[in-house]
């Protein structure tokens, strides 16, 4: 089979078709509800989409997956609050659009603006991928463990306190995956006599407590906090205006693909570095920014889905994932006895295409449900916290249930949602340490297949210094350490002052 | 300043903004965590010794919480904090409704005993229905009683049959969407 007719393989299934719209649909409308967000409801899928076929698992998943990050911004712009974190932006002129009385002009925008950016993403998925993929097949064990430790860095390090409570965080979640029998010499480790143990801790418990019941704890937490309902009329955006701002949309795109290409840094980090970038290059806005300018809706929308295509480079050709969607989707794709790596391109390139395929579909199905619908988004965005949280908790129970039939596995489950409710209370990250439970295979293995091949650990260090790739992940790393510390901060703080 | 400088910034504003009362406290549940399982792998190391070993990457990563966890609290030691100048009684009080505000507790409460009562084999949907509509009523209290006014027992009927509409609502989903759709077995 060549690439075109991997490409053709959801049309071939009418059922893949479907699933991708219903996943797109439940999307849009779950990233609109502040609370719940991408990473939170397909880590729920996760564990429902066991028993199904892998490729009926993507559609869902990736439906969801492009629906949420464009829903978060229909909240953000009617009620001023972000669906998600990627809509922070969007939030920053939208709101102010509605205020003004165009809300539907700024939700059209926004559908337009994700559709063409997600488009975008994919046409440099398609692209690039297969080159890095190439690329990467001959990655030695050190260069394995090394991006190991850097995609657990780079999301240890973006949005808390100090970088030392992101390596914290990931070392917590190296801990929790080394838990259970050793897969090379079965010695029980940290089982205390538990047989449930034995098999390890369950990412998707770990998964399905840390995102869905902690983000739940958290939101109740705050159950006051209520938008300001804006009035909605017409939402199809004219050609012209989207002909107008194409140039931009394509500049924050590619952006968009860049950044969600980096492990780590996704949709949200995409969307304000645009937001920034179209504040200083846009002269005379027709209207200012944070005033409800049109560029302002433009370049996050275009970036944060552009970042969805970027953000599967690294996930399907290294095995790293750029987000914490993509991290639970590598986890998916492992359930499904798949192993995204540089060799997924040979030994699955039906799914590669597929998954492209799908992205594409389900931007097409944005734009139908993205531009209809308003009255029916305005009565479920609104429903209070209070009948959600708990709704939410009850589908985190029964997903987490769901994989092993256990009980053991729903007390688990909570025990990490409480966890995670207590490490996002106090500026913990909790996305380093799911990376760390789900990147554990990888790291310990690369290691010992490296400690065995040099021999010794400082051979193994030294090796580090001979090989091109591994010195320049290692010097990757070492950059993104010393920029993240307090004395650079610092350093950096001094030298702009100075400067004026 | 910049969106992104903004966002950038949140690091070291955060860092000055007054840490919330038991933050720091964290720093040492973690010590404590790690410091406990760093002795756990040491032990492992004795009986398996080796760097290519099963208790090579446990040691060294509950070496890292170690690790983290004294720069943590060495770092954050000095930082402002909402328990500054108050009597231990008073931090002790502010730290315990930091981390347990009445809505948070009340839902590891009811998580509590629907977990015993699954584990009781009472039985997914009655669990269930109970647990949802008790939790629902209960964060949606403010709507039938205050201090000042006492209990409303109309508007109390009036959110409990709304909250029971959702709960079958949501019991309508679990059947069709989770039994017949995706063919997941209830606990």
């Amino acid at each position: 089979m060549d690439v075109v007719s991997y490409l053709l393989i959801p049309f071939q299934q009418p059922m893949l078709i479907l699933l991708t719209a219903i996943g797109t649909f439940a999307g849009v409308y779950v990233g609109a509800i502040p609370g719940l967000s991408a990473t939170m409801a397909v880590s729920l899928l996760v564990s429902f989409t066991y028993g199904w076929g892998t490729y009926e698992a993507l559609a869902l998943m990736l439906g969801i997956f492009v629906g949420t990050v464009y829903g978060g911004s229909r909240s953000a712009i009617l009620l001023n609050i972000p669906g998600a974190p990627s809509a922070v932006a969007t939030a920053l002129d939208g709101y102010p659009m509605a205020l003004k009385g165009e809300a539907g002009r700024a939700m059209g925008i926004a559908t337009t603006q994700s559709v063409i950016g997600t488009v975008l993403g994919i046409g440099v998925l398609a692209a690039a991928a297969p080159a890095v993929s190439k690329f990467a097949v001959n990655f030695s064990s050190v260069d394995y463990l090394l991006l190991a430790v850097m995609g657990m860095m780079m999301v240890g390090s973006l949005n808390c306190k100090s970088i030392f409570r992101g390596l914290l965080a990931a070392a917590v979640g190296l801990f929790f995956g080394t838990i259970g029998m050793d897969n090379m010499t079965a010695v029980r480790r940290f089982t205390f006599g538990v047989s449930y143990l034995n098999s390890g801790v369950s990412f998707v418990v770990a998964m399905i407590g840390l995102f869905g019941v902690s983000e739940a704890l958290i939101q109740l937490t705050s159950l006051d906090v209520k938008g300001v309902k804006q009035k909605v009329d017409k939402i199809v955006p004219s050609l012209d205006t989207i002909v107008k701002y194409i140039p931009l949309t394509i500049r924050s795109s590619i952006v968009g693909v860049i950044v969600g290409a980096l492990p780590g840094a996704g949709g949200d980090i995409a969307a304000l570095l645009t937001y920034d970038q179209a504040k200083r290059t846009v002269k005379n806005p027709e209207v200012p920014f944070g005033e409800g300018a049109v560029e302002g809706l433009v370049a996050p929308e275009s970036a944060n889905n552009a970042a969805i295509g970027g953000a599967f480079i690294p996930m399907l050709t290294l095995g790293i994932p750029g987000d914490a969607v993509t991290a639970v989707l590598l986890g998916a794709l492992q359930i499904h006895g798949l192993q995204p790596g540089p060799n997924l391109m040979k030994s699955s390139p039906d799914l590669f295409y597929l998954i492209v395929s799908i992205l594409l579909v389900s931007s097409v199905f944005l734009v139908v449900f993205g531009l209809t619908g308003v009255k029916l988004f305005a009565k479920i965005v609104e429903v209070p916290k209070s009948i959600l949280m708990p709704m939410i908790i009850i589908l985190s129970v029964v997903g987490s249930f769901a994989l092993r039939k256990s009980l053991f596995d729903i007390f688990w489950m909570l025990g990490f949602g409480i966890l995670g409710y207590f490490m996002k209370r106090y500026d913990y990250p909790v996305a380093p340490c799911v990376l760390g439970i789900i990147l554990c295979n990888l790291l310990e293995n690369n290691y010992r297949r490296g400690i065995t091949l040099q021999k010794s650990l400082l051979r193994l260090v030294g090796s580090i210094f001979t090989e091109p790739v591994a010195l320049v992940l290692f010097a990757v790393i070492v950059i993104m350490f010393v920029t993240q510390t307090k004395a650079y901060k610092n350093w950096k703080a001094r030298r702009e002052a100075a400067r004026g | 300043m910049s969106e992104l400088e903004k966002k950038r910034s949140e690091t070291p504003q955060q860092a000055e903004a007054p840490f919330k009362s038991g933050e720091k406290g964290f720093a040492v549940f973690w010590l404590l965590f790690g410091g406990f399982f760093f002795a756990q792998s040491l032990q492992l190391y004795q009986k398996h010794p080796g760097l290519d070993s099963c208790a090579a990457l446990p040691l060294f990563v509950t070496g890292v919480i170690v690790l983290c966890s004294i720069i943590n609290l060495i770092g954050d030691r000095a930082k402002p904090s909402d328990s500054q100048g108050r009597s231990p009684s008073q931090v002790v009080r502010q730290t315990l409704r930091v981390m347990f505000p009445t809505d948070v507790v009340s839902m590891m409460a009811l998580l509590l005993l629907y977990c015993l009562a699954l584990n009781a084999k009472l039985g997914f949907y009655p669990t269930t229905v109970v647990f949802l509509w008790v939790s629902m009523s209960w964060y949606m209290r403010k709507g039938f009683y205050s201090r000042q006014n006492g209990f409303n027992k109309k508007a109390f009927l009036k959110i409990a049959a709304k909250n029971l509409l959702w709960t079958a609502i949501s019991i309508l989903f679990i059947l069709v969407v989770f039994t017949f759709l995706f063919n997941v077995v209830l606990p």
